[in-house]
């Protein structure tokens, strides 16, 4: 492996994230907070200096990026971004404990908004923007955003984009890399504005809106109130917010679409059809389940929190209005559901996708097919295209592979868990990046009492799930680090 | 006309014969030379040795003063190239064979771009004569007419017609407004007059309105049941046109593919997702048993061999499926497979040989009353013409029976703007009227050439090196005209 051009590529990364760093410190001036706050942020711009250069000491001579090269990369990126984003949270003391201080920037970053905090309104208005910050720049991607303004146009980059944007297949929108990276952050820093417009208009405050906004954007989920959209008590701001929600679960390429004019064709995509049809059946039958266990009174209410609470969970989003671990069991299995299969590909939400979901359904239909006539000769499609037999099998491996992960982040955080349904709840909370679950103790359940073991577990969880699993097994794969190609 | 032919392939073979027969003057562009012998062992042309898309070639060929270029060469590429050039060098009329489906999809704009006059598509061409046949499930071959309200069929008398014995006088009375346009009886073509008798095992030509073409049926008990699960054996290009359209105009008919090429498998079930596509040999007697292959209506032979169709076909026979349609290449082996006559039998080159035939004497005679369509019936020994009669023709307005027809013609209905008229010995025939009419005698261009005493434009020399044994071994049996 060519670890010059990796250290080469995080060194300018994580000068990036310096950068970033900046916007905090402009709220911390604009609250007039104390100098503590302010410090507490540089001192963490001036760590990531000093990694960087020395990082940089040995300038690459090969130039060149290779899959594994740019999956490590992104690996170490993000972790790297993650243990540097933690530092102001821990110096400032508001999150003391550097492993929580991690859990929760991890959760930033990966867009689960799973919390270690039992309160937030506690905390600074810095911390708290760039708590709920690292929630856009996660959704999009670190490199994708990286990209937009780097003024690289290596072809290598591709290697890193690849990695880090979900879904089964990555498609640029435009012939270049860079043009793409642009095109989808215009896109999606616009829908966040007008979000932000939205939620001003329904009375919250800027402060609170951009924050919330963010977590819409990057389907993540930290609120600046503990009771999160509940907070407002707003029919408005949560039919809004359970919108703008599904709108982000959407494919980005779909937005260019339109931008482009296409709008028609749009409905034409298979991998929409079934998203909007999974969150309509998911809708009806949720409703019709809380009607029978009498859980609303009236219908519209009924409505609009289950409309709400799935746009929550198949966006991966994690924002909630009300408590849904105490709906039916069979809403819970519903929910449950939905967590794994997640938003589109190529939207900033996490799980299984909806296109490699439908996908794997289809094999396995054909599977049947085949066993009535073996001689027959079957293909599975989408989107109207064939697919290759090798394209298949990828997304079948990666349902497996995200089968067994699931099954070994339960056991491995079971010894904290008091049962079942928490562990399973834990478990695809962080692994799906959506920040709510059904444990027993309620949809939100704060990870605070977790061990420090099952901590660095469910962090490990979560960016697995947001790399899409293959980066961070490479990672810690010893085949890696041999000096063979 | 002057006419250069790029490319001696099976088409291109057959066209050089054919058109030299008409009275055309050949010349021949092929890279190896023995196949330019071949063919001039066999017909009055010339040769030049070099490819089509050479320009000094083509100058030497006199493209630049030929009213006709064709180029079938196996090569799509080098046939709208060489097309291309031809035009720009000045010839009349260009013709290219483009077998690619990504080509065929935008015939029009393809023709307009590039500046060819016409764009052959061999495949695309068989599969459309499959369809046709597959939408007329009890006869052996169909043609249709005036947008296909007219047919006319190729139909096998069986013994339990109660045909058998039977005067045409008596089946004209029987059938008012059917006309049998002529019979095939062991190798033998008559253009039947009242006095012919049927006899069970005789192909006829028969034509009349759809409706009373399936009244027909049902009273000599042949069952017409709509076809509605095909087998197809080879899923080669041919197939892949033939699911397109049948998608499109059939989408009821289930349709089964079965391929030996996994690959091709693969691709035929990647693009028609209603297809039943199976990965096996057609040609093993063990898969098709498996697929239970009797209980389909219709088997469509389509493998790359000869000897494999015409097999297939005799399993399907033996087996009663009711129809069986076999793609057969070789016109050397037509003689054989059409003998059990139960069969259709597509070859593909004659498909297209017929339709550029037509093109040419549709060309050749662009002012006067010229040939809309041409079929040819009976292993070639009867065309099937369809003028469009223009008004300086010598057969306006004259009752058919006192029309000095030459022998061995039948007039067998005129279309007159809606109106499918039979005619009867007191019609006549009128300025823009489309007459369809049946011959022994080939290459008319015109109309008038069924008058008597008018051009024969068929060298006798030509007759004899054409391999048209039957119908040099068979004297002519010369019968009326009926009409007249």
């Amino acid at each position: 492996m060519n670890i010059r051009i990796v250290r080469f590529f995080l060194s300018r990364l994580f000068l990036v994230e310096a950068g970033l760093m900046l916007l905090p410190i402009i709220i911390a001036l604009l609250y007039k907070e104390p100098f503590s706050n302010i410090l507490s942020f540089l001192i963490a711009i001036g760590i990531i200096a000093v990694v960087s250069i020395l990082l940089n000491v040995k300038k690459p001579d090969i130039k060149t990026l290779h899959t594994k090269e740019g999956m490590i990369t992104v690996a170490l990126t993000w972790i790297g971004w993650i243990c540097f984003g933690a530092l102001p949270f821990v110096i400032s003391g508001e999150i003391p404990f550097y492993v929580d201080a991690v859990f929760e920037m991890t959760s930033g970053f990966t867009t689960t908004g799973a919390s270690i905090l039992r309160e937030v309104e506690s905390l600074s208005h810095s911390i708290l923007f760039w708590r709920s910050f690292s929630h856009l720049i996660g959704g999009m991607g670190v490199l994708v955003f990286a990209l937009a303004i780097f003024p690289t146009g290596a072809s290598e980059t591709v290697h890193l984009m690849r990695a880090e944007v979900p879904g089964p297949k990555f498609g640029k929108l435009v012939a270049r890399l860079k043009q793409t990276a642009i095109i989808l952050y215009v896109i999606y820093f616009i829908m966040t504005f007008i979000t932000i417009i939205l939620l001003i208009l329904g009375g919250m405050n800027v402060f609170d809106a951009a924050c919330h906004s963010f977590g819409i954007a990057g389907t993540g989920g930290f609120s600046t109130r503990n009771a999160s959209i509940g907070f407002y008590n707003s029919p408005y701001i949560e039919w809004v917010t359970g919108i703008m929600m599904m709108l982000f679960g959407m494919n980005f390429n779909l937005f260019y679409m339109i931008v482009l004019g296409q709008t028609i064709s749009i409905w034409r995509d298979e991998e929409l059809r079934v998203y909007l049809g999974v969150i309509f059946s998911a809708i009806t039958a949720i409703v019709i389940s809380n009607s029978l266990n009498g859980i609303y009174d009236n219908l519209s209410d009924n409505i609009r929190h289950t409309f709400f609470s799935v746009s929550s969970v198949i966006t991966t989003t994690g924002f909630v209005t009300v408590d849904f671990a105490q709906w039916s069991l069979t809403a819970i299995m519903i929910f449950a559901l939905l967590m794994m299969i997640g938003g589109m590909a190529g939207s900033t939400g996490g799980g299984i996708k909806v296109a490699r979901f439908t996908i794997a359904n289809k094999s396995l239909f054909n599977e049947f097919r085949l066993m009535q006539n073996p001689r027959r000769v079957v293909v599975t499609k989408f989107n109207g295209k064939p697919l290759t037999e090798e394209q298949v099998t990828r997304i079948r491996n990666y349902v497996l592979a995200y089968i067994f992960c699931a099954i070994t982040i339960c056991l491995l955080v079971s010894s904290d868990t008091p049962d079942m349904q928490t562990a399973v709840s834990a478990t695809l909370n962080t692994f799906n990046n959506i920040g709510v679950g059904f444990a027993t103790a309620g949809s939100a359940a704060p990870f605070t009492d977790y061990s420090v073991f099952s901590k660095i577990v469910l962090t490990f969880s979560m960016i697995a799930g947001r790399l899409e699993i293959y980066p961070i097994i490479l990672l810690f794969s010893p085949s890696t680090y041999l000096n063979k190609s | 006309m002057q006419i250069v032919i790029g490319g001696a392939g099976k088409i291109g073979e057959d066209l050089c014969l054919e058109l030299a027969e008409e009275g055309h003057d050949i010349i021949l562009i092929e890279e190896k030379e023995e196949l330019i012998d071949k063919i001039i062992e066999r017909s009055d042309i010339s040769g030049i040795v070099g490819s089509v898309v050479d320009y000094d070639i083509q100058v030497e060929a006199g493209v630049p003063n030929c009213d006709l270029f064709i180029s079938v060469t196996g090569n799509d590429e080098m046939n709208l190239i060489a097309a291309i050039l031809a035009d720009r060098l000045g010839a009349g009329y260009t013709v290219a064979r483009v077998g690619n489906p990504q080509y065929g999809t935008h015939m029009g704009l393809m023709r307009r771009a590039l500046g060819v006059s016409n764009i052959t598509n061999p495949r695309l061409e068989t599969a459309r004569e499959i369809v046709k046949n597959l939408s007329s499930p009890s006869s052996v071959s169909v043609e249709s007419f005036a947008h296909g309200r007219v047919n006319m069929h190729e139909v096998k008398i069986i013994q339990e017609s109660g045909l058998e014995g039977m005067q045409l006088t008596d089946f004209r009375n029987r059938f008012t407004s059917l006309i049998v346009c002529a019979v095939q009886r062991d190798e033998q073509v008559i253009i039947p007059d009242g006095s012919f008798v049927f006899k069970s095992g005789d192909i006829v030509l028969i034509t009349g309105l759809t409706k009373d073409l399936e009244q027909f049926y049902i009273d000599i008990g042949i069952s017409q049941k709509k076809i509605s699960n095909v087998l197809i054996i080879g899923g080669g290009e041919i197939t892949n046109y033939l699911c397109r359209i049948l998608e499109r105009n059939a989408p009821k008919m289930k349709i089964t593919v079965v391929e030996k090429d996994p690959k091709r498998a693969w691709n035929l079930a990647a693009v028609y997702s209603d297809v039943n596509v199976l990965s096996g040999d057609g040609t093993d007697h063990q898969v098709l048993d498996e697929i239970n292959f009797t209980f389909y209506d219709a088997i469509v032979a389509l493998t790359g061999i000869d000897e494999e169709n015409i097999m297939i076909g005799l399993l399907a026979a033996q087996n009663e499926i009711s129809k069986i349609i076999i793609k057969v290449n070789r016109t050397e082996m037509l003689p054989i497979v059409r003998h059990n006559g139960l069969q259709t039998v597509i070859t593909p080159k004659a498909i297209v040989s017929d339709s550029l035939v037509k093109f040419v004497r549709a060309h050749e005679n662009a002012m006067g009353s010229k040939v809309e369509a041409l079929h040819r019936i009976f292993n070639n020994e009867v065309e099937v013409l369809e003028f469009n009669v223009k008004q300086d023709s010598k057969v306006l307005n004259i009752p058919l029976k006192d029309l000095p027809l030459k022998n061995e013609i039948l007039i067998v209905f005129i279309i007159r703007g809606n109106q499918i008229i039979f005619p009867t010995g007191n019609d006549s025939i009128q300025c823009e009227d489309h007459v369809v009419l049946v011959s022994k005698e080939k290459q008319f261009d015109d109309i008038d050439d069924i008058l008597e005493g008018q051009k024969a434009k068929t060298k006798p020399l030509d007759k004899a090196t054409y391999p048209d044994h039957i119908a040099e071994d068979n004297p002519i049996s010369v019968s009326e005209v009926p009409n007249k």
